[in-house]
């Protein structure tokens, strides 16, 4: 697995693969059939490809790989291409990097002057990204070299099935530049390595903590008659009815943001480079959308279930002495500090758990 | 960062809370988490090149899914340390280009070239002496070596050999046949360094040009400047010509052409003739140098060579080009980013150079195999705009690979203002202007 072909032209090769056969392989679905209407888009696509003719590719190759990736990107349409909007597809090409597609398709079809041009051109960088994967410690050089002869391996297709070479570029359609789906790909599997690896070390049960936390009688708030364990537990259970109920009519993004916080333990400067945001934005972000969630949460409890002010408070307050949306005020105080501890210490603590 | 720690260590039931309904699938029940979207998902997130609806789509799986989130976070990582490396590797790589002699040769044709032009130029009826004094003055930087021998000739008379150093007779026997090495710099008479052992006998009609020495190409221009007032007349060719005519009158232009050529170049010690050459090139964007160059110039090149340039795609392929006589191709045009140091210029429709060390080395990039640029802009050290022909619109943000953009309409291009790789605004030959804000996606008429 970790040596790279030292001679990748050598292996056998009976010609150039029919673009089809070749690049149908990873998707499931058949391969979208582009109507004559598209025709100007794709010929738009091939002339921004702009393959160099000693890669041996073809128009027609070029376009069953845009129909494969059409059909990916839109997987209710392979049957019946009419169900979705030419004009959709059309938008589809013209977002695609056509000419990193065109290589790949090319490498995956076998052509040695692609390989030449894509080893010329990746390879340094792939040994990089797999630096800065592997390398949180010092010495993870060979590591960092493994990973990313692993893929030379897969990305030449050393792996045979019914008899055809199955290269990783046949899963590459040309929606993001090729060095950044090379980093991808390099990050999945670093990723994957470290998860299996971390599923033979127990886990902690963080569900059956939290459940346990809840059954424990906590000091009473100042102000409030202590609601009894019975009560307690069942405002628990409403309120997390309502949180989840708040997080779920949440944008998207702002969900994530409170993941990477609350169950990765990011730093706010790590959060602001995953959603590509000033650190002082995801500040600002992450500090709205808590305000927002406890109002949502209280704005539920109160109009759904009819509760008076001095109820939802009690709920909030039997639900933890420190709530976290109002955890702001620390957080202010403490920006300058992020953005120092390294990711791979994050996501270890609770957000381990997929669901 | 310790008191956030602990703000996280405090309200733990209530983030624990949290973080269950946060790991709980959204959405209506039963509508279960999706899987993992491919890498190629991931890399074009992060790219931001995903549309509305699938960004949302998957951050939302993300914000439930541990393992894209790691995957994100590892890829940011390596994001950044590769750019990182990238640049720093760019710069050390300076300066390398002043060990490397063979810039001599293409600078001692671009030399040559300089004075064919001015030696063919026909004279103007006006007397040398007032006009050539602001030219003179206006290329001094430009070619400080022509200058030099220059100045002292152009106020007395008008006769006076032109570029001719006084100890250069011992060269005026010279010709092009005789070219035998490339070392002139060690020889303080200077012999003339010829373009290249192979291409001699091409060497009065065809001149090879590299992507390189291109540089030199303009240089030659704008040395042909200071000299056009002095050569004012025929015999411009100076009291040295003496021998050259004597020796029998050359039927060919091409010929006197050449000869001619070669005095001029001979005096001057060729490494500090050549040297400040292709430093020099970035001073003056290509488009000001064709501006202050006398018009004859040009079209006097144009008939004189057929230009090949050579560029170098990857480790094995190399591709010959033979682009279109000069008189079709633009003045060619330096892109100047923020960073003084990173430049761009068009070298020919289908290739331009960048170069991270203030025009000391180019780097050849394919752009595309239409492509014909006329203008370029350089927002920022990595992201340039380049538009041309029918339509043509180029723009990498990487600073390395070119995508072409779907343009406003296939009319040719003339200008380009870009703010950076999203905002750019294209003008085309009968000045109509488009801008876009989002990368080319979409172009608006603009006013």
């Amino acid at each position: 697995m970790t040596s790279r072909p030292a001679q990748p032209f050598a292996a056998p090769k009976t010609g150039p693969v029919s673009g089809r056969a070749a690049t149908a392989l990873p998707a499931p679905a058949a391969a979208l059939q582009f109507s004559a209407s598209l025709a100007a888009a794709v010929e738009r696509c091939w002339l921004r490809a702009a393959a160099p003719a000693e890669w041996n590719l073809t128009r027609e190759q070029f376009q069953a790989a845009l129909e494969t990736g059409a059909a990916r990107r839109f997987p209710g349409a392979a049957p019946d291409p009419g169900k979705i909007d030419a004009k959709k597809i059309e938008a589809y090409l013209e977002t695609l990097h056509a000419a990193d597609l065109a290589l790949a398709l090319a490498c995956s079809l076998g052509n040695a002057a692609a390989w030449d041009f894509f080893m010329a051109e990746f390879r340094p960088e792939l040994y990089r990204a797999a630096r800065a994967i592997v390398g949180y410690a010092a010495g993870q050089d060979a590591a960092a070299r493994d990973l990313a002869d692993s893929l030379y391996a897969d990305l030449y297709g050393l792996r045979e099935s019914e008899g055809r070479r199955k290269s990783l570029f046949d899963y590459f359609h040309g929606r993001s530049k090729l060095g950044t789906w090379l980093r991808a790909v390099l990050a999945q599997r670093h990723v994957d390595e470290i998860r299996r690896a971390r599923r033979i070390e127990p886990l902690e049960d963080e569900a059956g903590e939290v459940r346990n936390e809840i059954g424990v009688p906590r000091a009473p708030s100042p102000g409030h008659d202590p609601p009894p364990d019975l009560e307690r537990v069942n405002y628990l259970v409403i309120l997390q009815a309502a949180l989840a109920a708040a997080l779920d009519s949440l944008d998207p993004r702002d969900r994530l943001r409170l993941a990477y916080y609350y169950m990765d333990d990011r730093t706010l400067a790590e959060i602001g480079r995953l959603l590509g945001e000033h650190e002082a934005t995801a500040s600002r972000k992450l500090e709205r959308v808590r305000r927002d969630v406890r109002a949502r949460v209280e704005a539920s409890l109160r109009d759904a279930r009819n509760w008076s002010d001095a109820q939802v408070r009690a709920c909030l307050d039997c639900a933890s002495g420190e709530w976290p949306f109002d955890l702001s005020v620390h957080l202010q105080s403490a920006p300058g500090a992020a953005g120092d501890r390294k990711p791979a210490a994050a996501g270890s603590g609770a957000a381990a758990r997929k669901i | 960062m310790a008191s956030r720690d602990k703000d996280r260590e405090q309200d733990k039931p209530a983030a624990d809370l949290l973080r269950r309904s946060l790991a709980s699938p959204a959405g209506a029940p039963g509508l279960d988490v999706d899987p993992c979207p491919d890498p190629e998902i991931l890399a074009a997130y992060s790219e931001h090149s995903l549309d509305a609806d699938e960004t949302a789509r998957y951050e939302l799986h993300f914000s439930q899914c541990a393992r894209c989130r790691e995957m994100l976070a590892a890829m940011v990582h390596a994001g950044e340390l590769a750019g990182a490396a990238g640049e720093k590797r760019a710069r050390s790589s300076s300066t390398a280009w002043i060990w490397d002699w063979r810039w001599l040769a293409p600078a001692a044709v671009a030399l040559v070239l300089a004075a064919a032009l001015v030696a063919r130029r026909p004279s103007p009826p006006h007397s040398a002496g007032e006009s050539s004094r602001p030219l003179v003055a206006m290329n001094q930087s430009a070619a400080p070596p022509a200058d030099m021998t220059v100045k002292p000739e152009s106020a007395p008379a008008a006769t006076a050999p032109v570029l001719i150093a006084p100890n250069s007779s011992g060269a005026l026997e010279r010709i092009a046949p005789n070219f035998d090495s490339t070392k002139s710099e060690s020889a303080p008479r200077a012999k003339l360094a010829p373009p290249s052992r192979d291409e001699r006998k091409e060497f009065a009609t065809n001149v090879p040009l590299t992507g390189r020495n291109y540089e030199q190409l303009d240089a030659l221009k704008k040395s042909a400047v200071a000299p056009k007032a002095d050569s004012s007349e025929p015999r411009g060719y100076g009291v040295g010509q003496g021998a050259g005519n004597g020796v029998g009158i050359p039927s060919s232009a091409e010929t006197v052409t050449v000869e001619s050529a070669i005095r001029p170049v001979a005096p001057a010690p060729p490494p500090p003739a050549a040297a400040p050459v292709p430093p020099e090139i970035p001073a003056d964007t290509g488009v000001g140098a064709a501006a202050s160059a006398p018009s004859a110039a040009p079209e006097r090149a144009r008939n004189q060579q057929t230009v090949v340039v050579t560029a170098n795609r990857g480790l094995a392929m190399s591709e010959a080009v033979t682009v279109e006589s000069a008189d079709d191709r633009n003045p060619r045009t330096v892109v100047r980013s923020p960073d003084p140091d990173v430049l761009w210029r068009i070298s020919s429709g289908r290739f331009v150079e960048r170069s991270s060390d203030a025009g000391a080395t180019w780097r050849v990039q394919w752009t595309n195999a239409n492509a014909h640029v006329i203008a370029g802009a350089a927002p920022s050290i990595e992201t340039c705009w380049l538009v041309g022909r029918n339509g043509i619109i180029l723009l990498t943000s990487d600073g390395k690979r070119w995508r072409t953009i779907a343009p406003p309409t296939d009319a040719d291009f003339i200008d380009v203002a870009a703010t950076d790789a999203s905002s750019a605004t294209v003008t085309t030959t009968d000045d109509r202007k488009f801008t876009t804000t989002d990368g080319g996606k979409r172009w608006i008429p603009a006013p």
